[in-house]
């Protein structure tokens, strides 16, 4: 169905066009050749009916002779085969007298011929004269009458070759009037057919070049496109031939053709912006976790070891150094194992609790730490490693220069989809350009801190624009130095299980 | 392609031009050619023939033309002879072809002779009429003669020879003739000429006046006899009588070859372009012409007259012309015309 369309639409097809150019040209050349050979054709017939004349008298002197003949036999042997002869060409002398002008016209030839006519039958009285005298035996009669008719024989020849000159004479000149107009017609003739031959040359130039053009166009268009030029201007359909419909789907085709390469590339670009994003996030795990690798030789290691002294503290009834030591393993190893993966809020906070713990034993209990976390969201997934560092900020350069009234207060609560984490003190505060500096990542930890746990807030925030995709989810608010600090956390929480 | 198609268009055009010209050129040179079939030639209903004298002179032409005129007024066609022309036959033998090709009407210049009689009875007999021109044989079955009599003539003469006649001595006139014109009509001008002079010449003027007629039937006899006149120089006339035109022209150059101009004085007949200049030169006095446009024309009307009511007048006279040195002038215009 759709090829019936297209064919359909294809109007003026170059089979149809060529054939028609072709056979244009052809019908002009036999028109042409037929009106010269027409002219030729006229030409010789006029020739030939100038001669005519001449050859038509000569039969009637030819027959005038056989009859003058005939008489004269007879009467010289009154043969009957004489006899018949004289009837028989009288008979056809008298034909070809039919052939002779009878009328009074204003010229020569036919008033010649009019005399000759008139003589003629004059001239035959006189032979059936003497013929029916020699027949009656009437010597005396035949004798004068055959005198009166050899004489009239003698005016008739003389009139015959007066006009059969005299015929010769204007067709001598009609034959060069005619032969010139041959010779002109024949080099005119010439001229006409080189003059056909360059016309129909031309056309059919003209109208192949009209349908090779297009054709032409699409084969370089079709070579740059193969070369790999895709920007090449759309191919205009001149004709709706088949070189028309060729186009018309070529120019489809280059044009899904770009499409299919813009889409491409957008996909390509965005697979190498995700995997550059994953490449950055892996960069920051393994930048963590070096940091863990620099400070704690082998966690492992360390938090078996502190395993075995939990255990050796706990059989020597030594509950609060079993107690200590146990925090110490489960901080570590929750460290060690929570590094490379995102984590359960409630891990999470664990680890701070932990964290807290080991520093209160460290510091004798200085450290006052509040939590306020809602009920029911400690499933939620969030990455790890997140507010662990932030409480170690605060202790480390909010509250470290006044452990007796510093307090570090961690709130999480959930605020709709989204859940508001917030850890503060009331420390050493900062100036705005230092929050700037941090948010700008420049204030790095520099890893020799030998409270630390090695990641720094910088970490913290990258961490999450990787994991979110999206800036501004940590927000550090101070009202100057000596203002304690607050830093804030908004991350999106998907209403559903344990959805991020 | 707009301009391709006009292009094409123009150089098809271009063709179609040069054919059409082509076509033209050849369809003019096929209808130059005639093939003596006598397409858009007048047609007529009748069929006059014309035997002029045996020397055709620019008389005969004179009188064809007019009489050529007048018949095809009449709607006849008039055929010219000229006997001696083309087979070297006779006036007789083309009054027989006349008779043999059964013409309407025949015209011609009597010669009186007995032969020509007889055709003109046969004629008569086929009912062929037949009318004599300048010179007439009243005793043939003729109807009709057109031209001056002898005695018309023989006065005209007689006016123009009366002129040049000495004073107190005798005056030579001898009237010449060639044998082809000579007939019972020239005798009874002759005559006329010869009573005439009689009765009008001075007491003291006599005329010796002698005929001779050129026997002119084989070529160039004519000439050949003037000049004996001359070369002899014995009895050379004073005054010489041409009758023919013939005749005339070749005593006019005669007289300049033997160097006569002015001891002979000659009174001609027609003119002819050589005979006018001699007329104005005064090497000729004067000339007797008849007028050959009323010769011409009657002959035809006494031809349709007889064909219409079965009769005509016996005579039609024609005008006279005597051409001097006064009003040579007129006949050149006229020869000019």
């Amino acid at each position: 169905m759709r090829e019936k369309k297209e064919s359909l639409s294809v109007q003026n097809s170059i089979q149809t066009r060529l054939s028609s150019a072709m056979v244009l040209v052809m019908v002009f050349v036999v028109c042409i050749n037929f009106f010269i050979f027409e002219q030729i054709h006229t030409g010789v017939d006029r020739i030939d009916a100038v001669f005519s004349s001449n050859a038509a008298i000569n039969d009637l002197s030819d027959t005038l002779n056989k009859l003058e003949g005939t008489v004269y036999e007879y009467l010289n042997t009154k043969g009957t085969k004489a006899l018949e002869n004289y009837y028989r060409y009288e008979q056809d002398y008298r034909e070809l007298l039919d052939g002779l002008n009878d009328r009074n016209v204003d010229s020569e030839v036919k008033m010649l011929e009019k005399n000759i006519r008139r003589m003629s039958e004059s001239y035959l009285e006189q032979t059936n004269e003497t013929v029916q005298a020699k027949r009656g035996r009437n010597i005396e009669k035949y004798k004068a009458s055959y005198e009166k008719e050899l004489q009239l024989y003698e005016y008739i020849n003389s009139y015959i070759y007066k006009l059969n000159n005299l015929r010769f004479r204007m067709n001598s000149s009609n034959y060069q009037i005619l032969l010139s107009s041959m010779d002109v017609l024949y080099r005119l003739a010439l001229v006409v057919i080189f003059i056909v031959a360059a016309v129909g040359v031309a056309i059919i130039i003209l109208v192949v070049r009209s349908m090779i053009w297009p054709l032409t166009q699409l084969s370089n268009t079709a070579h740059e496109v193969a070369m790999g030029n895709l920007n090449v201007p759309i191919l205009p359909v001149v004709r709706e031939d088949e070189v028309g419909v060729v186009t018309r789907g070529f120019n489809q085709m280059l044009d899904s053709i770009r499409l299919h390469i813009k889409q491409q590339r957008e996909s390509m670009e965005k697979q190498a912006q995700m995997k550059e994003r994953e490449l950055l996030m892996e960069t920051h795990l393994k930048e963590a976790q070096l940091k863990y690798l620099q400070a704690q030789i082998n966690p492992h290691f360390l938090f078996n070891c502190l395993n075995a002294g939990a255990q050796l503290a706990m059989l020597e009834d030594a509950e609060r150094t079993g107690v200590f030591l146990e925090k110490m393993a489960d901080f570590f190893r929750y460290n060690v194992r929570k590094m490379e993966d995102d984590a359960l809020l409630w891990e999470e906070v664990d680890a701070v609790d932990n964290y807290i713990y080991i520093l209160n034993v460290r510091f004798a209990g200085d450290i006052h730490y509040e939590k306020d976390v809602d009920e029911g969201i400690g499933d939620f997934r969030i990455p790890s490693m997140i507010l662990q560092p932030l409480v170690e900020n605060a202790v480390q350069h909010g509250i470290h220069d006044c452990m007796e009234t510093g307090k570090i207060r961690m709130s999480i609560h959930k605020d709709g989809g989204n859940l508001e984490i917030t850890v503060s003190d009331n420390g050493a505060g900062m100036t705005a350009q230092m929050i700037d500096a941090v948010m700008a990542g420049k204030a790095r930890n520099n890893g020799e801190d030998r409270y630390s746990t090695g990641i720094a807030v910088g970490n913290v925030i990258d961490r999450l624009e990787l994991y979110y995709k999206q800036k501004g989810l940590l927000t550090i608010e101070s009202d100057g130095l000596g203002k304690g600090t607050s830093v804030h956390i908004t991350l999106q929480v998907e209403s559903g299980e344990n959805g991020v | 392609m707009k301009k391709s198609t006009l292009t094409v268009f123009f150089i098809l055009a271009g063709c179609m031009l040069f054919l059409s010209g082509i076509w033209i050129y050849f369809q003019k040179n096929l209808d130059q050619v005639d093939l003596g079939e006598g397409e858009g030639a007048s047609s007529y209903t009748k069929h006059y023939l014309m035997i002029s004298g045996e020397k055709n002179t620019l008389m005969w032409d004179s009188i064809y033309e007019s009489a050529s005129q007048a018949a095809k007024d009449a709607d006849a066609y008039l055929e010219l002879i000229e006997p001696g022309h083309d087979f070297n036959y006779t006036k007789a033998d083309y009054l027989r072809i006349g008779i043999a090709s059964q013409v309407d009407g025949i015209i011609l210049e009597a010669d009186g002779s007995s032969e020509e009689q007889e055709l003109i009875q046969e004629a008569a007999d086929a009912e062929i009429p037949v009318v004599t021109v300048m010179t007439d044989d009243s005793s043939s079955a003729r109807i009709s003669f057109v031209g001056l009599n002898s005695y018309q003539l023989g006065n005209a003469y007689t006016e123009q020879i009366l002129g040049l006649l000495k004073e107190h001595e005798t005056t030579r006139v001898l009237l010449l003739s060639n044998s082809q014109s000579k007939t019972q009509e020239t005798n009874l001008i002759y005559y006329q000429i010869k009573k005439e002079l009689e009765e009008k010449k001075k007491e003291d003027q006599t005329v010796n006046i002698s005929e001779y007629s050129i026997d002119s039937s084989s070529d160039f006899d004519t000439e050949e006899f003037v000049r004996d006149i001359f070369v002899s120089g014995e009895d050379i006339p004073d005054v010489l009588v041409c009758m023919d035109e013939v005749v005339t022209e070749c005593v006019y150059q005669a007289l300049i070859d033997y160097n006569q101009v002015g001891n002979v004085d000659i009174v001609g007949f027609y003119y002819s372009d050589v005979i006018l200049d001699a007329i104005s030169k005064g090497i000729i006095s004067s000339a007797i012409a008849l007028d050959m446009d009323e010769t011409g024309r009657y002959s035809i009307n006494a031809l349709e007259e007889f064909s219409s009511l079965g009769h005509t007048s016996n005579y039609y006279s024609v005008g006279q012309h005597v051409i001097t040195r006064s009003n040579v002038g007129i006949y050149r215009t006229e020869g000019d015309k």
